[in-house]
C-alpha cells in the first residue's frame, strides 16, 4: 500500500520560493495502478520523483507499505520519460543493473530472465546497445530491468510519450500483460487521457500551479477486453477530458 | 573492412609524406635535409645500440607523467563535476592556474625537484592533468540528470554512480583530453631532456646536432615522432575497446 499524506514541495529558483506540491494526499492498494494526469508544470513528475526517494526534501509523509520512502530499504522501479537506460549498457547488462545494486551476492536465475526477455520480445538483442535500438524496444528493456526485481512499486514518468502512436499502443498492452503477472503497484503520469483511462485503476487529476488533487476517479473500464474499441472507454474519455478542460481553465 | 580500409588509409599517407620529404631532401640538396632513405636505413643500424635506451627514458617519462594525471586528475574532475560545492572551491584555482604556460615553470621546479627525473615528470604532469581535470568534469557536468534517477530509486551509493555512471560516461572525454595533451607532453618532454640529463630522445637528438651528425638527428625526430604516433595510436585504440558503444 502507498499513502500519501498532506504532501508539500517547494522550490527555490532564483532566490524565490516556488510552491509545486501543495497538500496532496493519496492512497494505492497494493498491487493497484495509478495514472496522474495534468497539465504540464503541475508538479506531477516533482510527485512521482518524491515517491522514487529523488527529491528529499518536501513536507508531508509518503509511506511504502507503512513505511517512509527508502530506495536503499525498498525496491522502486523508476523509469523517466528517456527511459533512462545507460548507453554505455548493453541491453543484457542494463536489465541486470537493478539486480546488481539490489542482491549484491544473489545471482538472478538465468532461465527466469531468459523466459522474461522473450516475453517482452527482447530475445536475441542481449548485446546490442540501447543507441541500437528502437524507441518502443528501448522502452521494453526500461520495463524488463524494472520488473526483474519484482519492486514494491513501480513508478513511471510519461512512460509512452515519446512513441509513435502505433508503438505507444502496443508497448501499453506489453505493460498491461506483464503487470497482470506480477501485479505491481505502479504510479504513473501521463498527459494523455486515453492513456490514463486504459491503464489507471485509479485515475487522479491534478491541476493547478500549485499541484493539487482536484480529483480521484475509480475506473470500472479497467483491465476489460478490447476496452479500446468500445463505447463505453470512449465515453469515459470524454467525460474526463471535460472535467479535465473545466478544472484546468478554472 | 572498415577497418582495414582505414588502414590502408593511414599507409598511403605515410607513403605521400616520405616521398614528399625525398622530393624536398632532392630539390634541396644540402647536408641539413638529408634523404629519407639514408635517415632510414640509418635507423635500422643504431636503433639497438644506441637510441633504444633513449628512447626507453622518454617513453618512461611520459608514461609515468600521464599516469600520475590520471591517477590524481580523475579522482579531482569526478568529484567537481558531481558536488558543486567542491566545484566552487577548485574551479577558481584551476582556471587561474590553467593558462600559466607550465613551461615557464621549468626552472623553479628544477631548483625544486633537481635536474633529474622528478623535475621531468613533473613537468609533464602539469601540463596534461589540468586538462584532464576540466575535462571529466565537464563530462559529469554533461550527464543528463535523468540518468542517475533509476540509480537513486535503486537506492545506489556513491560508489555505483561512481562506477556505474560517472566514470563510463566520462571515459572518452578523458580519453581525448589525453590525445590532445599527449602532443603538448612530448613537445615538453624534448624540451626538459635537453637539460640535466644524457638520457632522452631530446638529448639524443640535441647532441647529434651539436655533433652536427645531420642523419642520427634525423633518426632522433623519427623515432620520437614514433612514440608520439604510437602513444596517439594507443588512446584511440582504448577509446575503440572500452567506448565502442559511442559508435552504435
Amino acid at each position: 500500500m502507498i499513502e500519501i499524506k498532506d504532501l508539500s514541495v517547494n522550490y527555490v529558483a532564483q532566490g524565490e520560493r516556488q510552491s509545486v506540491l501543495e497538500e496532496v494526499n493519496l492512497e494505492l492498494a497494493a498491487g493497484e495502478t495509478c495514472a496522474i494526469i495534468g497539465p504540464s508544470g503541475c508538479g506531477k513528475s516533482t510527485m512521482l520523483k518524491v515517491v522514487a526517494g529523488i527529491i528529499t526534501e518536501f513536507r508531508g509523509e509518503v509511506l511504502i507499505d507503512g513505511q517512509p520512502v527508502c530506495p536503499k530499504q525498498q525496491k522502486i522501479g523508476f523509469i523517466p520519460q528517456n527511459y533512462g537506460l545507460l548507453p554505455w549498457k548493453n541491453v543484457y547488462d542494463n536489465i541486470q543493473l537493478g539486480a546488481k545494486l539490489k542482491n549484491k551476492n544473489q545471482n538472478t536465475d538465468k532461465e527466469k530472465l531468459a523466459a522474461f526477455l522473450k516475453q517482452l520480445g527482447l530475445s536475441g538483442l542481449e548485446r546490442r546497445y540501447p543507441g541500437e535500438l528502437s524507441g518502443g524496444q528501448q522502452q521494453r528493456v526500461a520495463l524488463a530491468r524494472s520488473f526483474v526485481l519484482k519492486p514494491d512499486l513501480l513508478l513511471m514518468d510519461e512512460p509512452f510519450s515519446a512513441l509513435d502512436a502505433i508503438t505507444r499502443e502496443e508497448m501499453q498492452q506489453v505493460f498491461l500483460s506483464i503487470w497482470r503477472k506480477y501485479s505491481v503497484s505502479t504510479i504513473l503520469v501521463t498527459h494523455y487521457v486515453e492513456e490514463a483511462v486504459y491503464l489507471g485503476q485509479k485515475i487522479v487529476v491534478l491541476s493547478g500551479t500549485p499541484g493539487k488533487v482536484s480529483k480521484v476517479i475509480d475506473n470500472p473500464h479497467f483491465g476489460v477486453e478490447n476496452i479500446r474499441s468500445r463505447p463505453e472507454f470512449f465515453e469515459l474519455c470524454r467525460e474526463l477530458r471535460k472535467m479535465i478542460k473545466e478544472d484546468w481553465s478554472r | 573492412m572498415t577497418k582495414i580500409r582505414r588502414g590502408i588509409w593511414y599507409i598511403y599517407a605515410a607513403l605521400f609524406f616520405f616521398a614528399l620529404w625525398y622530393v624536398l631532401a632532392a630539390i634541396v640538396n644540402l647536408p641539413i635535409i638529408p634523404s629519407p632513405v639514408k635517415v632510414v636505413s640509418n635507423l635500422f643500424t643504431i636503433f639497438l645500440g644506441k637510441i633504444a635506451v633513449h628512447a626507453v627514458y622518454s617513453l618512461w617519462r611520459i608514461v609515468a607523467g600521464v599516469f600520475l594525471s590520471i591517477v590524481i586528475g580523475i579522482p579531482l574532475g569526478l568529484f567537481m563535476g558531481y558536488f558543486p560545492r567542491l566545484d566552487g572551491a577548485f574551479a577558481p584555482l584551476v582556471y587561474l592556474t590553467y593558462p600559466i604556460p607550465k613551461i615557464a615553470l621549468l626552472p623553479i621546479i628544477m631548483l625544486l625537484f633537481g635536474l633529474g627525473e622528478a623535475s621531468k615528470i613533473i613537468m609533464i604532469f602539469l601540463i596534461i592533468v589540468f586538462q584532464v581535470v576540466v575535462a571529466v568534469r565537464d563530462g559529469v557536468y554533461s550527464i543528463p540528470k535523468e540518468t542517475y534517477y533509476p540509480l537513486y530509486s535503486l537506492g545506489a551509493n556513491f560508489l555505483a554512480i561512481f562506477r556505474e555512471i560517472l566514470i563510463p560516461a566520462s571515459l572518452p572525454k578523458i580519453l581525448t583530453s589525453l590525445r590532445v595533451a599527449m602532443a603538448t607532453a612530448i613537445s615538453v618532454l624534448f624540451f626538459t631532456e635537453t637539460f640535466g640529463t644524457e638520457y632522452g630522445m631530446g638529448y639524443f637528438i640535441m647532441d647529434a646536432w651539436m655533433r652536427v651528425n645531420y642523419i642520427e638527428m634525423y633518426s632522433g625526430i623519427v623515432v620520437l615522432s614514433c612514440i608520439g604516433l604510437s602513444l596517439f595510436g594507443l588512446i584511440d585504440y582504448l577509446e575503440r575497446c572500452w567506448c565502442h558503444w559511442q559508435y552504435k
